[in-house]
C-alpha cells in the first residue's frame, strides 16, 4: 500500500487552484487501493490453507474464510481462544503449550494436530506461524497458516508400518543377512547373523569386517572387493572361518553377495545373505567316506556287485563286474546289467527280477552271463535291498557269484555216479558169471539159485541206493524192493509193508536190503511164503529215538528151528545188527518165523 | 549146474537159432553164451569191440542179438542197433543202468538189467520170436 499521495492540508485548502486534477487523483488511487484490496482479500480467502493471524497475547484476531469452511465453526467463533475447540482433544494440550512456548520466546510455532471438521470427523494438520515485529521491532503479531497433512500423513504411517514390517522380516529371518558398505563397513546387519558371529548387532555397526571377524576376515574380505570394484554379484560362494560365537571351530558357510548401487550405478553397499553349511558338510562328507570305504570294499569282494536305485535301475559297477564284462567305469548303465544275460534265460530271468523288485522282496536266481570274451558262466545272483529313511528302500545291491566250477562239478558228480553204477553192475554179473562158470557140475541147482538170488538181491539193493543218488533211501521203497522178487504172481494180500515214512543211509540200507532178501527167501522156501495160506507183515515205529522193524510170518507150515545157522541167520543177528548199530532178534516162533530189528533213530 | 531146461517151452523156440552176443566184458559174455548154448543155440561171435559188432551183422548170419549198450572205449552200441534195425534183425539190450539210461528213440527196445538170470535172457529172446 504505497504510492499514496498524502492529502495534506494545503492541499485541501487549495481550492480554486488544482482541486479538479487532485480529485480524479485522488479517485485513481482510491480505485488502485480499491482494487489492490479485492486482489489481497481473494489472494486470503481462496488459499487452500487456512490463513490466520493473533496478537501479541495469543489471541486469534483473524481467520480466513476458509476456517469456517473447513471446521464449520462461525469465523466469529473461531477468533480469540475459541479455536481451542477445532483441535482432537488429545492434541489441545500439546498444541496449547506449544503456542504458549513460542508466544513466549518468540519461536516459531510449528505443530501437527488432527483438526475437527465441519462432519465431525478430523484430518491431520500442520500449523505454523511467524512473529511479526512493528516498525519498532516489538512483537507486534503473529501471522500463521493451518495446512491439511492428513493424505500425507497416512502415507507417512504406512510407509512406515511397511518398513517396520520388511524391518521385522529382515531381522527375524532364519539365514544371516547384512549390508556393508564400499569400505566393509557394517550398515545393517540381522539377529541370525549377529548370533553366528557371536556379537550383539550393535557392536557391528560401523566397524569393519576384520575387525569383528578376524577370523573370517582373509576368507571374505578379496571376494567383497572384488564385488564392490567389478559390481558382479556372486554366489555360492564358500566361507570357512571362525567367527567369536564358536572360537577355535572352523564353520561353513555359503553366501552370495550382491552389490547395491545408488542413481549414478556407482556401487555403495554389498547385501550379503549367508547361510551356514557347517553340519550340512560335515553329514556330506561323512556320508561320501562312508560311501568311499563301501566302494573299496565292494571292489574287493569276489562277485560282481552292483547298486541300484529303488526302481531297480543301476547306477554304479565293481571293479570286477568291469573286469568280467570288459565295460569301463560308468558305461554299463546305458547297457544295463541285464542285456548279459544269456538269450535263453533273459526273459524269465528278467521277469522275476523285476517281480521281486516290484514286491520289495530280496531276489534270487541261476543263470549265465556274457562276459568279455563273448563266453557265459554261470552265476548264482542275488539282490538285496537296502533301507534308507523311514524303512523305505533307498538302494538294492546286487551280486553274482561264479558258480561254473561248482556247475561243472555237479555235472561231473552226476556223470561219475552214473559211471559208478554201471561199473558196480557189471561187476556183479561178473560176479555172477565167475560163481555160475565156478559152480558148474560142482554143486546142486538149490545151491546155485541161493547164490544167484543174493547176487540179484545185491543188485537190486544198489539200484535203490543209486535213484536216490547215494544219499538216503525210504524205507517203504526199500521193503518193496526187496520183497517183489519173492512174490508169486497174483497173491499181492500176502504181503503188508506198513509204516511212516523214514529215511536210510547208504550202508544200512544196503545191510537191510540184504537181511529182508534172506528172511523172504527162507519164508518162500520153508514159511509162510511157501502156501498160499500165510502172509507176511513189515511194520516198523519210531519210538523215542529208536526205529524199531518188525517182520512177522503167519499162517504158515509150523515152525522149528534150524539145527544149524545158516548164512542168513548170521547176516541178520551179526551182520545187521553191527550196521545198525542196534540189536536183531531172529525167532523161530511156531506160528511163524519173527524178526525184531532196533536200530537207533539217525534223522538223515 | 543146472540153466534152463533143454525142453522148457524157451528152449523149443530159440533151438538153432543164430543169436549174436555183443558184450565187452569177457567174463558176461562167457556166461551169456552158456546160457544160449544150454539153449541150443549157435553163438555168433562174441564180439566185443565195434567193428567187430558191425562186420558179424554185415555179414547177415544172424537171426537175434544180445546187445551190451556200453562198450566201454568204443561207446554206446546205437550205431549197433541201427544196423540190426535197417535189417530186420530182432534184439534185445543188456544194460547195467537201467531203462531210463536208454535213449528216447530206442526205449521200445526190450532191455535186460544186470546182472540177470538166465531164465530172463531166454523169455526176452523167446518172446522176439513170438512176436515174428
Amino acid at each position: 500500500m504505497t504510492g499514496i499521495t498524502a492529502v495534506t492540508e494545503d492541499s485541501l485548502n487549495d481550492d480554486r487552484l488544482g482541486s479538479d486534477a487532485t480529485l480524479a487523483a485522488a479517485e485513481r488511487e482510491v480505485a488502485r487501493l480499491r482494487a489492490e484490496l479485492d486482489e489481497t482479500r481473494n489472494l486470503v480467502r481462496f488459499n487452500p490453507q487456512i490463513l490466520w493471524a493473533a496478537d501479541r497475547s495469543g489471541r486469534i484476531t483473524f481467520v480466513s474464510e476458509r476456517g469456517p469452511e473447513v471446521t464449520g465453526m462461525g469465523a466469529r467463533e473461531l477468533l480469540g481462544f475459541g479455536w481451542y475447540l477445532t483441535p482432537h482433544p488429545d492434541d489441545l494440550r500439546p498444541m496449547q503449550r506449544a503456542w504458549a512456548r513460542s508466544l513466549r520466546e518468540s519461536l516459531p510455532f510449528d505443530i501437527q494436530h488432527r483438526l475437527r471438521l465441519r462432519d465431525g470427523t478430523y484430518r491431520w494438520m500442520r500449523s505454523r506461524a511467524l512473529p511479526h515485529r512493528d516498525a519498532m521491532g516489538r512483537r507486534a503479531a503473529w501471522f500463521g497458516c493451518t495446512e491439511d497433512i492428513d493424505d500425507l500423513k497416512r502415507a507417512e504411517a504406512d510407509a512406515y508400518r511397511a518398513l517396520s514390517e520388511l524391518r521385522a522380516v529382515y531381522d527375524t529371518a532364519p539365514i544371516g543377512l547384512c549390508v556393508l558398505d564400499a569400505d566393509l563397513r557394517w550398515l545393517r546387519i540381522n539377529n541370525r547373523l549377529a548370533e553366528m558371529n557371536g556379537l550383539p548387532a550393535e557392536a557391528h555397526i560401523g566397524r569393519t569386517i576384520r575387525e569383528v571377524l578376524p577370523g573370517l576376515a582373509d576368507a571374505a574380505e578379496g571376494l567383497l572387493r572384488q564385488v564392490v570394484a567389478t559390481g558382479d554379484a556372486m554366489h555360492g560362494i564358500e566361507v570357512a572361518g571362525q567367527t567369536p560365537a564358536q572360537p577355535g571351530v572352523t564353520r561353513i558357510w555359503e553366501e552370495s553377495f550382491i552389490p547395491l548401487r545408488d542413481e549414478s550405478g556407482r556401487v555403495i553397499a554389498i547385501n550379503v545373505v549367508a547361510e551356514e553349511v557347517t553340519q550340512r558338510r560335515h553329514v556330506v562328507e561323512a556320508l561320501a567316506a562312508s560311501e568311499a570305504r563301501f566302494r573299496a570294499m565292494a571292489d574287493n569282494i569276489p562277485q560282481l556287485a552292483w547298486m541300484a536305485r529303488s526302481d531297480g535301475t543301476p547306477f554304479w559297477f565293481n571293479g570286477r563286474w568291469n573286469a568280467y564284462t570288459g565295460h569301463a567305469v560308468g558305461t554299463t548303465q546305458e547297457h544295463g546289467w541285464r542285456s548279459h544275460i544269456h538269450p535263453e534265460h533273459a526273459d524269465h530271468v528278467s521277469q522275476r527280477f523285476e517281480e521281486q523288485i516290484a514286491a520289495c522282496k530280496p531276489w534270487e536266481d541261476t543263470f549265465p552271463l556274457r562276459g568279455s570274451d563273448g563266453e557265459h558262466r554261470w552265476f548264482l545272483s542275488r539282490a538285496e535291498p537296502i533301507l534308507g529313511q523311514r524303512g523305505r528302500i533307498a538302494l538294492w545291491f546286487g551280486t553274482h557269484t561264479d558258480v561254473t566250477e561248482r556247475k561243472a562239478a555237479e555235472q561231473h558228480r552226476e556223470l561219475l555216479i552214473h559211471e559208478l553204477n554201471h561199473r558196480v553192475k557189471n561187476t556183479l554179473a561178473m560176479v555172477q558169471s565167475v560163481a555160475a562158470q565156478t559152480l558148474r557140475g560142482r554143486c546142486d541147482d538149490d545151491v546155485w539159485q541161493d547164490l544167484q538170488g543174493r547176487i540179484f538181491a545185491l543188485s537190486a539193493a544198489h539200484d535203490l541206493l543209486t535213484s536216490g543218488h547215494w544219499e538216503a533211501v525210504g524205507l517203504g521203497d526199500l521193503a518193496r524192493q526187496a520183497l517183489r522178487p519173492h512174490m508169486l504172481p497174483g497173491t499181492p494180500s500176502r504181503l503188508l509193508i506198513s509204516g511212516p515214512e523214514y529215511s536210510l543211509e547208504p550202508k544200512p540200507a544196503l545191510a537191510l536190503s540184504m537181511a529182508l532178501h534172506e528172511l523172504a527167501t527162507n519164508a518162500l522156501k520153508y514159511g509162510a511164503l511157501s502156501t498160499a495160506a500165510g502172509s507176511v507183515t513189515v511194520s516198523w515205529v519210531v519210538e523215542g529215538d529208536e526205529l524199531r522193524l518188525i517182520w512177522r510170518e503167519t499162517g504158515g507150515p509150523p515152525v522149528s528151528p534150524p539145527q544149524r545157522r545158516g548164512f542168513g541167520s548170521r547176516l541178520i543177528e551179526r551182520g545187521l545188527a553191527a550196521e545198525l548199530g542196534g540189536t536183531a532178534e531172529l525167532d523161530f516162533h511156531p506160528d511163524g518165523v519173527v524178526c525184531r530189528l532196533c536200530m537207533k533213530h539217525n534223522p538223515t | 549146474m543146472t540153466r534152463v531146461h533143454a525142453a522148457s517151452p524157451e528152449a523149443t523156440v530159440l533151438t538153432g537159432r543164430r543169436i549174436l552176443v555183443v558184450e565187452d566184458e569177457m567174463v558176461i559174455s562167457m556166461f551169456i553164451e552158456d546160457v544160449l548154448v544150454g539153449l541150443g543155440c549157435q553163438v555168433v561171435g562174441p564180439a566185443g569191440r565195434m567193428q567187430r559188432a558191425l562186420a558179424l551183422v554185415e555179414g547177415n548170419g544172424i537171426d537175434a542179438a544180445v546187445l551190451d549198450i556200453n562198450l566201454g572205449r568204443d561207446g554206446d552200441s546205437y550205431p549197433i542197433a541201427d544196423a540190426l534195425i535197417s535189417r530186420g534183425v530182432p534184439f534185445v539190450f543188456s544194460t547195467g543202468y537201467g531203462h531210463q539210461g536208454v535213449l528216447p528213440a530206442y526205449r521200445d527196445i526190450p532191455c535186460l538189467t544186470k546182472p540177470f538170470a538166465e531164465k530172463a535172457l531166454a523169455q526176452a529172446l523167446a518172446a522176439l520170436f513170438a512176436a515174428s
